[in-house]
Parts: structure tokens; sequence; C-alpha cells
């Protein structure tokens, strides 16, 4: 067990990954992780460091507000990954959810991908503006809000597990 | 009779301090909370029972290093009221303060701006 842990911290070096969680999401380990990032920044590129952060608390929160939970998982949990490549730097975010979302989910990250900078900025502006949901737990701007940060399209994946669950992964880059 | 709120910053959320005599709230900090309108509505009710009451003027001083999106939708919530209030006659000024080395604070301040009219709202920016 000794080597295998070895060889995959070896391994997730190699890929240049600096963070990497798998389990029960809390505000606790938000703040936790997210803080570890922004000291990897801090120095060098704050700015840059800042988005980077950005992302990784809307995603995870994302993951606190969306996750699908049973028995068989604790409550909400997910996989995150921060890595740094020539390209620049991803954040990659997998969690279950609800079947029955998924429809909606896939509808936002579309409308996302058609829009340019301006359009951006306009639709979030509009859905900001827009009264809330009682029943939201979040703004529904998180996607977008990642979405103005990216320096390449979001790459997204939904995958049916069974029945009643898929599980949704995003990554998001931003450039170097 | 309004309460003054004081609320010190913690990891996720910001500090606030609300003076209802002097007509005058700080929020300073990080704010990512959990429920960004859970921690806000006491603040907001106040607020808004202040305006209310037609005072002279409110002066609102946000220093936010990060905010998360929930928090981006209170503070639209928060800057639509004080547009009300000064459409009917109070005195709004609103000072957006920001390190040099933040764009991110920096354009979350011009992109706010951007939909305020009556409101007087400040960008400055604060050199290390």
């Amino acid at each position: 067990m000794e080597k295998r842990l070895n060889d995959l911290r070896k391994n997730l070096m190699d890929e240049g990954v600096i963070l990497y969680f798998n389990g029960p999401f809390s505000q606790r380990v938000i703040e936790t992780l997210g803080g570890r990032l922004r000291t990897e920044f801090d120095h060098n590129d704050p700015a840059r460091g800042l988005n980077v952060f950005a992302i990784f608390v809307e995603l995870a929160q994302n993951v606190i507000r969306y996750a699908y939970t049973d028995d068989s998982e604790s409550a909400e949990s997910g996989v995150i990954m921060v890595s740094r490549h020539p390209d620049g730097i991803s954040i990659w975010c997998g969690n279950r959810v609800a079947k029955a979302n998924v429809p909606s989910i896939a509808a936002q990250l579309d409308e996302i991908a058609q829009l340019d900078e301006q359009g951006l900025k306009t639709l979030f502006k509009q859905k900001r503006q827009q009264a809330r949901d009682a029943n939201q737990r979040g703004a529904g701007l998180g996607l977008i809000e990642i979405a103005r940060k990216v320096s390449t399209p979001l790459d997204y994946a939904i995958e049916p597990v069974d029945e009643q669950v898929s599980f949704f992964s995003l990554t998001a880059t931003v450039k170097e | 009779m309004l309460e003054a709120i004081i609320i010190e910053a913690s990891e996720s959320a910001p500090s606030i301090r609300f003076d209802p005599d002097a007509g005058a709230l700080a929020i300073c900090g990080e704010s990512y909370p959990e429920d960004a309108f859970a921690f806000f509505n006491p603040l907001m009710n106040a607020i808004e029972t202040f305006l209310a009451a037609k005072p002279q003027r409110f002066h609102a001083e946000l220093e936010l290093i990060y905010f998360n999106s929930s928090t981006s939708k209170v503070l639209m919530d928060l800057f639509d009221l004080l547009e009300d209030a000064a459409n009917t006659g109070v005195t709004v000024t609103v000072d957006w303060r920001y390190h040099t080395q933040n764009d991110v604070a920096r354009e979350n301040g011009e992109e706010f701006r951007e939909d305020l009219d009556q409101v007087a709202f400040k960008l400055i920016e604060l050199k290390d």
C-alpha cells in the first residue's frame, strides 16, 4: 500500500496536480482547501490566484448545494482537483446529480457556451437582477461567473450512473 | 428604534458595521458564506427599515477582497434598495474600496457603478 501511495503521489505530481480532494464537501473544507490554494499563488500572481480561488469556491459550493445524496455516500460528496500545466491552471470538479436535474444543468451550460464576453456579462447582470426563487440556495450565477473567468470554453460531461443518478463533471482552465 | 449591527469578520464572511444613528454602513473582508442570503438578511432588513423612515443621508463603505456570486446578488439587492432611496431624495454615497493589485475587485466595482444613477458610487484605490 505504501508503494501504491507513493506511485499515486508521483503520478499526481507528474500531472501537475497541486490539490486533490475526494469526499464530503463542507464550508470548512472549502475554507481550508481554498486557503491552501490562495497561498500557492499569493506571491507570484495574486490576481490569477484570486480567479482560481473564485472558480474553486463556486464549484465547491455548487457541490454542497446540488450534489445528489443518499445512504450510499455521505452528504454532498464530490471530487475536486487543481492542476498546473503549460496552458495554465485547471480546476476539475465532479459530483453526482439527480437525473431529473440533468436537462437544466445541460441547458445552462449550452446557453453559456454560445456567449462571448459581452454576452456573459449581460446574462450575468440579467440573472442577478431577477427575483430569487425561494427554494434556491444559491443565486444561480455560479456557472456564469466561472465562464467569465476562464480562457477556454468550459469542458463538461454528464454520465448516467443508474436510473436516478448521473455524474456531472466540469473543467475550467485559467490561462498562464 | 433600530439597533446597531456589529459582526466580526470570519474566514469566509466579512465584518459588518451598521450605525443607524449615523446612517453609516461598512462591510469589509471576504464574503463567501455558505448561505449569503441568510447571512445578510438581518442587515438587509435593518437597512430597509432605516431607509423607510426617509433619512437625510446614507453612506456605505465596501471593501471586499473576494466575494462569491451569491454575495454579488445580495449586493445587487442592496444597491437596488439604495437606488430607490436615492430616487426619493435620500443622499446616498457609496465608497467601493479596492487594493491596486486587485483587478477583480476594481472590475466588480465598475460593473456595479454602471447600473447606478442616483447613488454617488465612488471607486477608491488603496495603494499599498
